[in-house]
């Protein structure tokens, strides 16, 4: 069990599990997973949240949630890769967390497409820590205000260094 | 002779003191009674397995829909929020060791279930780990239902004690709330709050309606025009391009 995954902030919640953290925007819903894990297995954090409610049975990219994903949402998945990934060429490192744009979206970048919606995908070392940043938006035509949006969650997120 | 009266004098006094004892049980009885009621947990059959709505607030406040902040049965964080979505959303509250919450978690094993013809997203919200068993909730979750451990939510939205329930509308905020004894009266309660919201809805439109006739009778009056006034009454022609 994680020490205080919860507190109160003055204007909200913040919600952690080991060093990832995120103060919960209003009109946001958030759940960081690790789940039991097996003996002998390490599983790292999985980050998801959403301005559509987000079940409690979700695939690590948003199965289960992009489905019903209304035009004016945004799903956002923070999933850590493990050491090896660590500053590798698909994980560059970076001085500060990437947030996203109109222009990165694209519906190419769904890991499964559905007519409509458009996805983008980022992948960094930051803090020593090794992520894939995974943004699906509901509405490609809308993606200058949904990318805003998205920025809104991505902007209060916050990531320690290993212990 | 003595003795029998002696005798008559003790039972009589035997039988007024039985009789005290009698009257001051049956006004400690009613007291208790009385007190039940105020906590509506009387007696009276009309209200038995009812559920008490202690309040429907006015429409258009949707920051009566609280958070709920917490931790699933696996301690893995969790943050909802009523506000999101299109659904009502039920929020049970239960206790893994009340015995009344027994047929709640029993029956709210889904996460989304209709009722009154309307899908309802459902959130049981025990207290936290520190107050309750998370391996005890969840032994006794079912299905696929959401359970989030928060005393935060218990503290926010007010809980005096397991089963209580609040139904929330992601736009107009809590519905109602109150506790149930059983399944039946808790789903008749959510399918009178979806129809109370569809009434709400028609008042505020019939009302916005009638305000509207209002303003422009008086924007004609100050205007100088009345019902009878001819520039009201147009024949085809009359107007340029009718």
């Amino acid at each position: 069990m994680p020490i205080d995954p919860v507190g109160q902030q003055a204007d909200g919640f913040r919600i952690s599990l080991r060093g990832t953290s995120v103060d919960v925007p209003p009109g946001w819903e958030v759940r960081i997973r690790q789940g039991a894990p097996e003996p002998g297995e390490v599983r790292l954090p999985v980050l998801h949240a959403s301005t559509d409610p987000l079940p409690a049975e979700r695939a690590d990219y948003g199965g289960g949630v992009v489905e019903r994903l209304r035009s004016a949402s945004v799903f956002v998945a923070l999933v850590e890769f493990g050491e090896e990934s660590i500053g590798s060429n698909l994980f560059p490192e970076v001085g500060e967390l990437p947030r996203v744009s109109a222009q990165d979206f694209h519906p190419f970048q769904l890991q499964r497409r559905i007519v409509g919606q458009a996805g983008s995908q980022t992948f960094f070392t930051f803090a020593g820590r090794a992520f894939c940043l995974y943004v699906v938006i509901g509405s490609f035509a809308r993606r200058g205000g949904l990318a805003r949006k998205a920025n809104e969650l991505i902007e209060r997120l916050e990531i320690e260094p290993p212990k | 002779m003595t003795a029998v009266y002696a005798i008559v004098i003790a039972l009589s006094l035997i039988v007024i003191f039985m009789a005290m004892l009698v009257i001051g049980l049956l006004r400690s009885h009613a007291a208790i009674l009385r007190k039940l009621e105020s906590l509506g947990a009387g007696l009276d059959e009309d209200h038995r397995g009812t559920l008490t709505i202690s309040e429907r607030p006015p429409s258009a406040q949707p920051a009566n829909a609280r958070s709920i902040v917490g931790v699933n049965p696996d301690g893995d964080p969790v943050a909802i929020s009523p506000a999101v979505g299109d659904d009502p959303v039920l929020i049970a509250f239960l206790s893994t060791s009340c015995s009344s919450c027994t047929v709640f978690w029993e029956r709210l094993d889904r996460a989304e279930m209709v009722f009154g013809d309307r899908p309802h997203r459902v959130v049981i919200a025990t207290l936290g780990p520190d107050e309750e068993s998370p391996t005890r909730a969840k032994a006794l979750q079912r299905g696929d239902a959401d359970v989030v451990m928060s005393s935060q939510a218990w503290e926010s939205y007010e809980v005096p004690g397991a089963p209580y329930f609040v139904i929330a509308d992601p736009k107009e905020g809590v519905l109602g709330e109150g506790s149930a004894e059983t399944f039946d009266a808790l789903a008749q309660f959510l399918e009178d709050s979806t129809n109370d919201l569809a009434w709400d809805r028609r008042r505020a439109r019939d009302s916005s309606g009638a305000d509207r006739e209002d303003r422009i009778n008086r924007e004609l009056r100050q205007a100088g025009i009345g019902p009878d006034d001819p520039r009201l009454h147009h024949k085809p022609g009359e107007i340029d391009g009718s």
